[in-house]
């Protein structure tokens, strides 16, 4: 039996509304909107490293069908070394406004950061100072016992957390037990 | 003393010259390696040897950061429509929100995790509540960390999940993005666009989780 033969077997032996959940099959993706894609890119691989993975146009025909925009897009994916992608978009033709950055992080509604979580926080900030990244805080800030955290821009003003926890263990414990479920039922054990 | 006794003697000085031996040459590989990692800069220690440029160092999954104007309504539709799985609710205080740069008078933060392990994070501040923007034409018409993707198995599936619940979609159907490739946007009920995916042929987008044989 293939895969979906099995995913739609093992669906169909449970209540359907109640336990339906997404069925991923590979880890989440965040997509970014650029003004400016060669300068994100820059800042995504050259200062945080992350590796490159393809760099990809869409038609206007295919762009408008799928409802992202009239004249078609340029698509950069970039890898995390978690194993994510990131995905750096700019459409053609459309000119983009930049939001202005506002005075706090949770003043922007919306999808409005993505947080790495890092085994050295001061680490990062360094190397973020070093490339005179925008930072939220003076520095790190201890957010709950154990746990120092920063917020930064890129150079977009998307905003960007890093997160270092003392005891990982005891915030994601079903890390530490086994590997991910690739079938979507997703059993968590509350920290 | 017995010959047998002799034998089991030998064998094990033997057995205890060779641990000896191992466990020197254990010593003497750790005191050169630790000399080395000292030349080091202290920033470079968990970066493997042959690696010279600089790379994040993720401990866990990425996690997505959304910021509510309804906390309860956005709630719903991700645990009960998506079926994510609520793992935490916090409450921060003013002191440390301020301090954090995040807002000025405390905000509560609910923890939800994908069925691949990253958690997505639903964010409302005290008070100060955002305002609310209306959703563009175009999904790619609004700057910034405008969407999130799930690579999912089955994109009809989804399609007619959110069909049933009265999700707004982006286009009528899923389209044939590229050849094989299935994808639709839908729009949380605060206006961010979702994308779900369906790939054909997962081992040629994502070679390297395939080597590890994620599939049984």
């Amino acid at each position: 039996m293939n895969l979906r033969g099995y995913i739609r077997q093992s669906k169909m032996s449970t209540d359907a509304d109640k336990s339906w959940s997404l069925k991923m099959v590979s880890p989440l993706e965040p997509g970014i909107v650029c003004v400016d894609i060669e300068r994100m890119l820059n800042f995504y691989t050259e200062v945080l490293g992350l590796k490159f993975a393809t760099d990809a146009e869409a038609s206007p025909e295919m762009s408008t069908e799928f409802g992202t925009g009239p004249d078609g897009f340029r698509i950069i994916r970039l890898q995390t070394p978690y194993g994510e992608r990131i995905k750096l978009v700019q459409p053609k033709k459309m000119s983009l406004q930049q939001s202005k950055v506002p005075a706090w992080v949770f003043a922007r509604p919306g999808i409005a950061y993505l947080t790495f979580i890092v085994p050295d926080v001061n680490e990062v900030t360094t190397r973020l100072k070093k490339y005179h990244v925008q930072l939220m805080s003076k520095g790190p800030v201890e957010i709950r016992k154990g746990i120092t955290a920063i917020f930064t821009c890129d150079p977009e003003g998307n905003f960007l957390e890093f997160v270092e926890y003392a005891d990982l263990a005891s915030y994601r414990p079903d890390l530490f037990k086994r590997a991910n479920s690739i079938d979507g039922e997703g059993k968590i054990s509350k920290p | 003393m017995k010959v047998a006794d002799v034998i089991t003697s030998r064998a094990l000085s033997h057995q205890v010259l060779s641990l000896g031996a191992i466990g020197l040459a254990v010593v003497v590989f750790s005191i050169a390696s630790q000399s080395q990692d000292e030349k080091r800069p202290a920033s470079d220690h968990a970066a493997p040897a042959w690696s010279f440029a600089w790379s994040l160092k993720m401990a866990t999954p990425l996690e997505t950061g959304i910021v509510c104007v309804d906390m309860d309504r956005m709630l719903a539709f991700y645990t009960d429509v998506l079926g994510l799985k609520l793992v935490a609710d916090a409450e921060a205080s003013p002191e440390m929100s301020a301090k954090f740069g995040t807002t000025p008078s405390g905000f509560r933060i609910v923890r939800l995790q994908t069925p691949y392990g990253e958690r997505i994070k639903l964010v409302q501040p005290k008070k100060v509540l955002p305002k609310q923007t209306a959703a563009p034409e175009y999904v790619f018409e609004r700057q910034g960390t405008a969407y999130i993707t799930f690579i999912i198995f089955d994109i009809h599936d989804v399609a007619k999940r959110l069909k049933d619940h009265g999700i707004k979609l982006m286009s009528p159907e899923p389209v044939e993005i590229r050849k094989g490739v299935i994808a639709l946007f839908a729009q949380d009920p605060e206006g961010n666009f979702v994308e779900f995916v369906e790939y054909p042929d997962l081992a040629s987008y994502r070679p390297d989780l395939f080597k590890w044989k994620q599939f049984f």
